[in-house]
C-alpha cells in the first residue's frame, strides 16, 4: 500500500504504563515511507521449513465460524501469506476449514488444533487470524502477542474494559501489529463521511447519532448435552459455566452478556467506531454516560438489552447518542453540526446540504488513513511495521464506548468517566465491573 | 426460527406466578438452570432502580439467601455475581468461604475481584494455602489481577513447590503485582526450561510495573538482563530491548536507539523502531542526531519521521539534504519534506522534481503532491509562469495531481497569453482539471488561435471536459454559442466533434445543420459526428440518411457504424434497441446489414423480439440467423417466462429447415426445462416488489401489515430477480435501508396434484402464501441460512402462485426457498418460473 496522505491520521498514544500516557505526542510506528526501500524488519522465523528465506507470512487461524471463515477466505486469497494451521473447539468447523485450506493450496500441510495454545506455541507461525466469540478474544490475543505474533482480530476488541487495556498494553510491550475487523473503515463512503466531518464541512459538530440493530429476546431452547463435535467446556472458557443449549453457542452467543455483548457490542466496532473516527475521538472517550432506557429480556438465556438508548457526552460537549435503530434514529452514524449533517451506513450516504456529497478533500486538509483492502492492510503492516487502519488503541477506545454503555444500562444510572485514567469518578461499583474474573484455569496474563 | 420453549411444567407455573418483586425473592433460593430467568430479571431491575440504601437492603437479602444451606448452587452462583456489584465489606467473608467450592469459586472470585476493599484482596491471599488444582490457579489469578502485594510470600512458596500445573499462573500473578519483592522472587525463581518463557514474560510485565511506579533504573536493569541473556526467544529480546530503550535516562536511551537503528541486528532495529514510536518528546532529540548518523540509520529514521508531523524534523532533515551524496538518503529526505517541509521549501523541491536524477526526482514529485502545510498551493501557483520549462512542467503536473482548483484562474490567464508553449501547457492542464466554466476560454482559443499545436491541445481539452462534466447542458450551451460564432470552416470542423461529448437534442440539431454547410470538409465532419453520436436519438436521422442518401457508401456507414453501433449500447433501453434493429432489417439494402441486425436481436431479449424472429425464421432468406437468435432469446427468457419460451421453441422446431438448426432448437428445449429452479431444488426465478415501509414501524411491526402484494396484483411494480445457484437472494443488492418489507413471487407449475416441502431461510422474518392462503409465518430476527423453516405444502395441478414476504429490521436482508418432495429429494414434476 502506498499512502499518499499525511499524517494527522497517525494519532496514536502508546501507554507508558497501565494508565499513564503521553499527553500530546503523536506517532506512527513505521519503517517505510511511500516508495522508500527500507530493509524488511521481521522476526527471523519468516523462513520456510527448509530454512530458506520465504516471503510468505505464515498464518494460523483461530476461530472458524462465521467471521473466521470469511477472514480465512480473504487471507487465502492473498498470496503474501500462507495459512498453515487452523484451530476451533468445534470439530466440524475445524475440519471444514482444514479441508478448505488444503484444497486451496493443493496439499495436506494444514495442521488442525482444538486448543489454541498448541497453535500459538508453534514458532513457525508469524501471524494469527482471531475470530472467536467475544469472551475468547483477550486470552489468545495476549498469548499470541507474547509469543511474538501479529494479530488480525475481530471486533469488538475485547469483552470488557480491563482486558481491552491489557491487550493494548501487551501488544505495545511486545511490539506487535494489530488489525481489528472493523472493515467499514476500509470503504470509501465511511472514510469520506468522516473526512467531511473532520474538515468542518458541517460546521461545529454537536451531536452524533449512532444507530445499531435492535436485539431479540430468546434463548428458550431446552438444555441438552453438547454435541460430540464441540468441546463445550473449552468453549465456555474463561466465562462462567452454564449448561449447553443450541441457543448458547454459534452465532447466538452474541445475545448473552457472559459470551458476547448484544447487538450494542456486536456493532459498536462498526458504527460506533466510525462515529469516533469522524469525531476524532479515537484515542479518548466520553466523560459522561447517561442511560436513557434499556429493555432486557426476561426469559430465556439471552440477557442482552434489546432496545436501548444511551447518551454519551465528550469533554468538548459533543453528544453521542447510541440507540437501537428505530423511528427517526437510523442505522449507521449521523453527525449533526451547525451547518448541516452527514449520515452514512452500509449502502447509504446522505448529506445536508446535498452538495457535500460532491466535495473533494484537498491535500492541505485532514486526509484520513486511506485503505481499500482491510485484510491486505494487515499484511501490509506486518511487513512494514506501520500502524494498521484500526490499531489496538483505536479499537479499544471504540469498544470502550460500548462497554461504558453496557455498564451504564446495567447499573441504571448516569456515570462519569475519566478516559485518561480509564476509571469512573466516585463510583466503586462501576469500577468493580470494568473487568470480570476468569474462570479457572484460564488467566488473562 | 422460533425456538421451542421447553421447560418443566412446574417452572411454567412458577413463572406465571411471579408478578411482583416479592415473588422473585421467594423464587431465588430455589433457582436452577433451566428455569425461567424472570425472577432474576426482576431482581436485576430492582437493583438498577435502587439508591445506595436500597442496594444495602438488597445486599442483606442476598447474603441471607447465600448463606442459607437450602439455597441451590445455581442460585448462589447468581447471588455471588450480584454481590460484586451491591456488596459491602460485609460480603467479603461469606464470599471468601466459597473459594474452595468447586462450583462456586469462580462466582465468588468475580465478586471478590470487583469489591473495592483491601479485605477482599487479603481474603484471596489467605485462601492460597487452602485451595488446590484448578481452584488454586483461579485464586492465584485473582490475586494477580488485584495486585495483592501481601500475597508475594505465599506465591513464592508456591513457586518453590515446582508444580508445573500452577507455576505459570503464579509467575504471571507475580508479574502483575510487580513490586520490588515480586521482582526479586521472579528473578531468583528456579524453574525448569519449559517454564523459562513464562518466567521471562512475567519479568517483563513486572519490570513495566516497576517503571510505572517510578523505579525506572531497576526496570531498565531487568530489561537489560533479559535483552542480553543468551538463548532468549526473539519476542522476549525485542520486548526487553524496547523496555530498556524506554526506561533508560534520556541521553542513554537516545544513544542506544541510534546505535540500534544503525546496527546490523534485525531484532534490535525492530525494537528501536518500536521504542522510537513510543518515545514521545524524546523523539526530537533522537531526530536531531540525523545529520551525524550513518546512511543506514538515516534511512530508517527518515522513514519513521516521514509520517510524524509533530516531530521537529525539518532542520535536521534539511541539513542531511545538504550533506548527503547518497541518492537513497536524499530521496528519503525529500519524502520526509512532504510532512515537514514549509512553503519556503517548495521551490527547492520543484527544482528536484524537474531536474534531479532518479530516485530523487520521483520522490520530489510525490512530495509535491502530498505536501500538507497551508500555503503550499499558493507557492506552486506563483511558479506556473517560471521561465524554467522543466520546473514549470513539474508545477503543472503537481497542480493536476493536487487537483488545485485555486490554480484555474492562473491557468486561464496563461491560456489567453501570447506564449504558444505556455498556452498549450495551460490548455493541457485545464483539460484535466477544468469544468464547464473553463470551456468558454478553451473554445475561444480553439476558434481564434493560429497555432495548430494550440488548437490540437485545446480541442482535446474541450472534449475531455465535456466528456467528464456532469453538467452536459452547460457544456453544450457553450459549444453551441461558439459554433454559431465560428466564422471559419476550420473552427467549425474543430468544434463539431466536441458535441459528441455533450450530447443533447440541441447539439444534435447543430450537427444536422452542419451537414448542409457550404464547406465540404465541415459536411464530412458533421456526417462522421452523426455516425458516432452517443445517443439513440440519432438513430432516426441515421436511418433516414440510409434510406435517402444517394451515396451508397454513406448509407452503409450510417447503418453499420451508426445504427447497429447504437443497437449494441447497453445504456440504450432494450425496447429502443429492438426497434432500431427492426428498422435496419427493413431499410438495409444489403444482406450483410440485415444479417448483422438479426444476429444482434439475440442481445435484446423480449417476447416481442422473439415473435419477430419466429416470423423471420419462417422466411428462407434469413432462417438460419433468425432461428439462432430466437433460440438464444428463448433460453434467456426461460427462467422468467417458461411457458412462452417453450411454445416459441416448439414453433422454431417445426420451422427449422436443417438438422443443425433442429438440433440447436431441441438442445435449447432440453436446457430450459425448469430453468427457474436449481438442480437441488432452490427457487432461482422470482418477481420482486417493494420495499414497503410505514412510519414509526420497525421490521417486526410490519410483519402483519398488509401491503398491496398481499391484496391484489394490480398496480404493483413487479421486477424480475434471479438468485445465484445457492438460491439466496441478497435483497440489499436492490433495496437499502432498514425497517421495511419486500415480496418475492414465483409460479410453481405442477404436472399433478402433489405433496411437497418448502424449505425456507430468511433475514429477518418470513410470511408465506400459496395460492393466496397463508401457509407459514415466522416473525423473527435472524441471519439467513437455507432450511431454517420447513413447511409441508399441497400443490394443485397446474400453476401455483407462491408469495413470500421478507421483513427487514437492519443489517443483512436476504431470503432463500427450496422446493423438494416430502422426502427431501428434488421434484422432477414441477416447473418453476417467475411468472405464468
Amino acid at each position: 500500500m502506498v499512502l499518499l496522505y499525511p499524517a494527522t491520521r497517525w494519532l496514536y498514544k502508546e501507554p507508558m504504563s497501565t494508565n499513564q500516557m503521553h499527553s500530546r505526542r503523536t506517532f506512527l510506528r513505521t519503517a517505510t515511507a511511500a516508495g522508500l526501500a527500507i530493509p524488511l524488519v521481521l522476526p527471523g522465523r519468516v523462513f520456510s521449513a527448509e530454512g530458506k528465506p520465504s516471503r510468505k507470512i505464515i498464518m494460523g487461524a483461530i476461530g472458524l465460524g462465521g467471521m473466521g471463515s470469511g477472514n480465512l477466505s480473504s487471507f487465502l486469497g492473498d498470496n503474501r501469506c500462507r495459512v498453515l494451521a487452523v484451530c476451533d473447539v468445534d470439530r466440524n468447523h475445524l475440519e471444514s476449514a482444514r479441508k478448505r485450506v488444503n484444497s486451496h493450496y493443493g496439499n495436506e500441510d494444514c495442521a488442525a488444533y482444538m486448543d489454541f495454545r498448541e497453535l500459538v506455541a508453534r514458532e513457525d507461525i508469524d501471524v494469527i487470524s482471531l475470530a472467536t466469540p467475544d469472551h475468547w478474544h483477550a486470552i489468545p490475543a495476549i498469548a499470541a502477542a507474547r509469543a511474538g505474533k501479529d494479530i488480525y482480530g475481530e471486533k469488538p476488541f475485547s469483552h470488557d474494559l480491563l482486558e481491552g487495556r491489557a491487550m493494548v498494553r501487551t501488544l505495545a510491550q511486545y511490539g506487535r501489529v494489530w488489525q481489528t475487523g472493523s472493515w467499514q473503515r476500509s470503504t470509501g463512503d465511511f472514510r469520506f463521511a468522516c473526512e467531511l466531518v473532520r474538515n468542518g464541512r458541517i460546521g461545529k459538530v454537536h451531536t452524533v447519532e449512532v444507530g445499531l440493530p435492535t436485539g431479540s429476546p430468546g434463548g428458550n431452547s431446552p438444555f441438552t448435552s453438547p454435541p460430540a463435535n464441540l468441546d463445550y467446556d473449552f468453549w465456555c472458557g474463561p466465562s462462567p459455566w452454564a449448561p449447553y443449549s443450541a441457543d448458547r453457542t454459534h452465532w447466538n452467543w452474541r445475545w448473552q452478556m457472559d459470551f458476547g455483548g448484544g447487538q450494542l457490542m456486536d456493532w459498536i466496532g462498526h458504527h460506533g467506531d466510525i462515529a469516533q473516527w469522524g469525531l476524532g475521538t479515537e484515542y479518548t472517550g466520553p466523560v459522561e454516560i447517561n442511560p436513557i432506557y434499556a429493555d432486557f429480556p426476561k426469559t430465556g438465556i439471552w440477557d442482552a438489552a434489546t432496545r436501548y438508548r444511551i447518551e454519551c457526552t465528550y469533554a468538548n460537549g459533543v453528544k453521542m447518542i447510541l440507540q437501537n435503530a428505530e423511528g427517526n434514529h437510523r442505522m449507521g452514524a449521523k453527525w449533526i453540526g451547525s451547518n448541516g449533517w452527514v449520515w452514512v451506513d452500509r449502502g447509504g450516504f446522505e448529506t445536508e446540504p446535498r452538495s457535500l456529497m460532491k466535495e473533494r478533500i484537498g491535500p492541505e486538509e485532514i486526509n484520513l488513513y486511506r485503505c481499500n483492502n482491510h485484510h491486505g492492510n494487515f499484511l501490509d503492516c506486518v511487513l512494514s511495521r506501520r500502524l494498521t487502519i484500526t490499531p489496538a488503541e483505536v479499537a479499544h477506545r471504540s469498544a470502550s464506548v460500548g462497554h461504558l454503555c453496557v455498564i451504564a444500562i446495567h447499573l441504571g444510572r448516569k456515570l462519569r468517566w475519566n478516559p485518561e485514567k480509564e476509571l469512573f469518578l466516585n463510583d466503586d461499583s462501576a469500577n468493580g465491573i470494568l473487568g470480570r474474573a476468569k474462570r479457572e484455569p484460564w488467566t488473562l496474563s | 426460527m422460533k425456538s421451542s420453549f421447553v421447560v418443566l411444567g412446574a417452572t411454567l407455573l412458577l413463572a406465571a406466578n411471579i408478578s411482583s418483586g416479592q415473588d422473585a425473592w421467594q423464587a431465588l433460593p430455589g433457582y436452577t438452570f433451566g428455569q425461567s430467568r424472570e425472577p432474576l430479571a426482576t431482581i436485576e431491575d430492582q437493583i438498577r432502580k435502587s439508591d445506595a440504601a436500597g442496594r444495602s437492603q438488597i445486599e442483606q437479602r442476598l447474603l441471607q439467601i447465600l448463606q442459607d444451606p437450602g439455597t441451590t448452587v445455581d442460585s448462589r452462583r447468581y447471588i455471588c455475581r450480584w454481590l460484586g456489584l451491591v456488596g459491602s465489606e460485609k460480603a467479603v467473608a461469606p464470599l471468601a468461604a466459597l473459594l474452595d467450592h468447586k462450583d462456586l469459586c469462580h462466582a465468588a472470585r468475580i465478586a471478590l475481584e470487583a469489591l473495592p476493599y483491601a479485605s477482599a484482596g487479603k481474603a484471596l491471599a489467605d485462601a492460597l494455602p487452602k485451595v488446590r488444582s484448578k481452584l488454586l490457579i483461579g485464586v492465584v489469578s485473582s490475586v494477580g489481577t488485584r495486585r495483592v502485594a501481601e500475597a508475594v510470600p505465599q506465591l513464592s512458596k508456591l513457586l518453590a513447590e515446582g508444580d508445573a500445573s500452577f507455576t505459570p499462573a503464579v509467575l504471571s500473578a507475580l508479574g502483575q503485582i510487580g513490586t520490588e519483592e515480586a521482582n526479586r522472587v521472579l528473578s531468583s525463581a528456579k524453574v525448569g526450561p519449559e517454564l523459562q518463557k513464562d518466567r521471562n514474560r512475567a519479568r517483563i510485565t513486572a519490570a513495566w510495573r516497576l517503571a510505572d511506579s517510578g523505579k525506572r533504573p531497576q526496570a531498565a536493569a531487568i530489561f537489560r538482563e533479559l535483552n542480553i541473556a543468551a538463548n532468549q526467544p526473539t519476542e522476549i529480546r525485542i520486548a526487553a530491548a524496547k523496555g530498556l530503550m524506554m526506561t533508560l535516562p534520556g541521553g542513554e536511551a537516545t544513544t542506544l536507539m541510534v546505535q540500534c537503528l544503525e546496527g546490523e541486528e534485525d531484532l534490535m532495529r525492530l525494537a528501536a523502531i518500536e521504542a522510537f514510536a513510543a518515545a514521545g518528546d524524546a523523539q526530537d532529540s533522537i531526530v536531531a542526531r540525523l545529520p551525524s548518523m550513518q546512511p543506514k540509520g538515516q534511512l530508517l529514521l527518515l522513514g519513521l519521521v516521514a509520517d510524524l508531523p509533530e516531530v521537529a524534523a525539518r532542520k535536521p532533515v534539511l541539513q542531511v539534504l545538504e550533506q548527503t551524496t547518497d541518492p537513497a538518503v536524499k530521496a528519503a529526505v525529500v519524502e520526509c519534506l512532504a510532512v515537514h517541509g514549509e512553503t519556503s521549501d517548495v521551490a527547492a523541491i520543484v527544482k528536484l522534481a524537474a531536474s534531479a536524477p532518479e530516485p530523487v526526482k520521483s520522490a520530489a514529485r510525490r512530495t509535491l503532491q502530498r505536501m500538507s502545510r497551508k500555503g503550499v498551493d499558493s507557492a506552486l501557483i506563483a511558479m506556473v509562469e517560471s521561465t524554467d520549462s522543466a520546473a514549470r512542467k513539474a508545477v503543472l503536473e503537481t497542480i493536476i495531481s493536487r487537483r488545485m482548483s485555486s490554480a484555474l484562474p492562473a491557468l486561464t490567464r496563461l491560456l489567453r497569453g501570447s506564449d504558444a508553449v505556455l498556452a498549450s501547457e495551460a490548455a493541457r492542464t485545464l483539460g484535466v482539471m477544468g469544468g464547464a466554466a473553463q470551456l468558454k476560454d478553451l473554445t475561444g482559443v480553439l476558434v481564434a488561435t493560429r497555432s495548430n499545436d494550440v488548437r490540437g491541445v485545446a480541442e482535446e481539452a474541450v472534449r475531455s471536459i465535456c466528456s467528464r462534466s456532469e453538467d452536459k447542458v452547460a457544456c453544450a450551451e457553450v459549444i453551441e454559442r461558439e459554433l454559431a460564432n465560428a466564422a471559419t470552416p476550420e473552427a467549425r470542423a474543430a468544434l463539431l466533434p466536441a458535441t459528441l461529448y455533450t450530447g443533447g437534442a440541441a447539439a444534435l440539431q447543430q450537427v444536422l445543420n452542419a451537414m448542409a454547410d457550404a464547406n465540404a470538409e465541415v459536411r464530412t465532419v458533421a456526417f462522421r459526428t452523426l455516425v458516432s453520436w452517443p445517443e439513440s436519438r440519432a438513430a432516426t436521422h441515421l436511418l433516414r440518411c440510409a434510406e435517402t442518401n444517394s451515396n451508397p457508401s454513406q448509407a452503409i456507414v450510417a447503418l453499420r457504424d451508426g445504427c447497429l453501433r447504437l443497437a449494441e449500447l447497453e445504456e440504450v433501453p432494450l425496447a429502443e434497441r429492438a426497434s432500431i434493429l427492426k428498422r435496419v432489417v427493413e431499410v438495409a439494402r444489403r444482406p450483410e446489414e440485415k444479417r448483422r441486425a438479426i444476429a444482434l436481436m439475440s442481445q435484446v431479449p423480449s417476447l416481442e423480439v422473439l415473435d419477430g424472429l419466429i416470423r423471420l425464421a419462417e422466411q428462407t432468406d434469413f432462417r438460419a440467423e433468425a432461428t439462432v437468435s430466437a433460440v438464444q432469446i428463448a433460453r434467456s427468457l426461460a427462467v422468467m417466462y417458461p411457458g412462452q419460451s417453450t411454445a416459441a421453441l416448439e414453433k422454431l422446431n417445426a420451422a427449422a429447415g436443417t438438422p443443425e438448426l433442429q438440433k440447436a432448437v431441441q438442445d435449447a428445449m432440453k436446457a430450459i426445462r425448469n430453468a427457474g429452479q436449481s438442480a437441488d431444488g432452490f427457487i432461482l426465478a422470482w418477481m420482486q416488489a417493494g420495499p414497503y415501509t410505514q412510519t414509526d414501524k420497525d421490521g417486526s411491526a410490519l410483519f402483519d401489515i398488509a401491503f398491496p402484494p398481499e391484496k391484489s396484483d394490480a398496480g404493483i411494480d413487479w421486477r424480475p430477480v434471479l438468485a445465484p445457484k445457492s438460491g439466496t437472494i441478497d435483497l440489499l443488492k436492490t433495496m437499502s435501508g432498514g425497517d421495511r418489507v419486500a415480496y418475492l413471487r414465483a409460479v410453481l407449475t405442477s404436472e399433478t396434484p402433489q405433496k411437497a416441502r418448502l424449505e425456507l431461510g430468511s433475514d429477518d422474518g418470513v410470511k408465506v402464501w400459496l395460492n393466496g392462503q397463508v401457509i407459514h409465518a415466522n416473525n423473527t430476527v435472524r441471519p439467513c441460512s437455507p432450511g431454517q423453516d420447513k413447511v409441508n405444502v399441497s400443490l394443485n395441478q397446474g400453476e401455483n402462485v407462491l408469495l413470500l414476504k421478507i421483513t427487514q429490521g437492519g443489517g443483512d436482508w436476504a431470503a432463500v426457498a427450496r422446493l423438494v418432495g416430502p422426502d427431501g429429494k428434488p421434484l422432477s414434476t414441477v416447473m418453476v418460473g417467475a411468472s405464468k
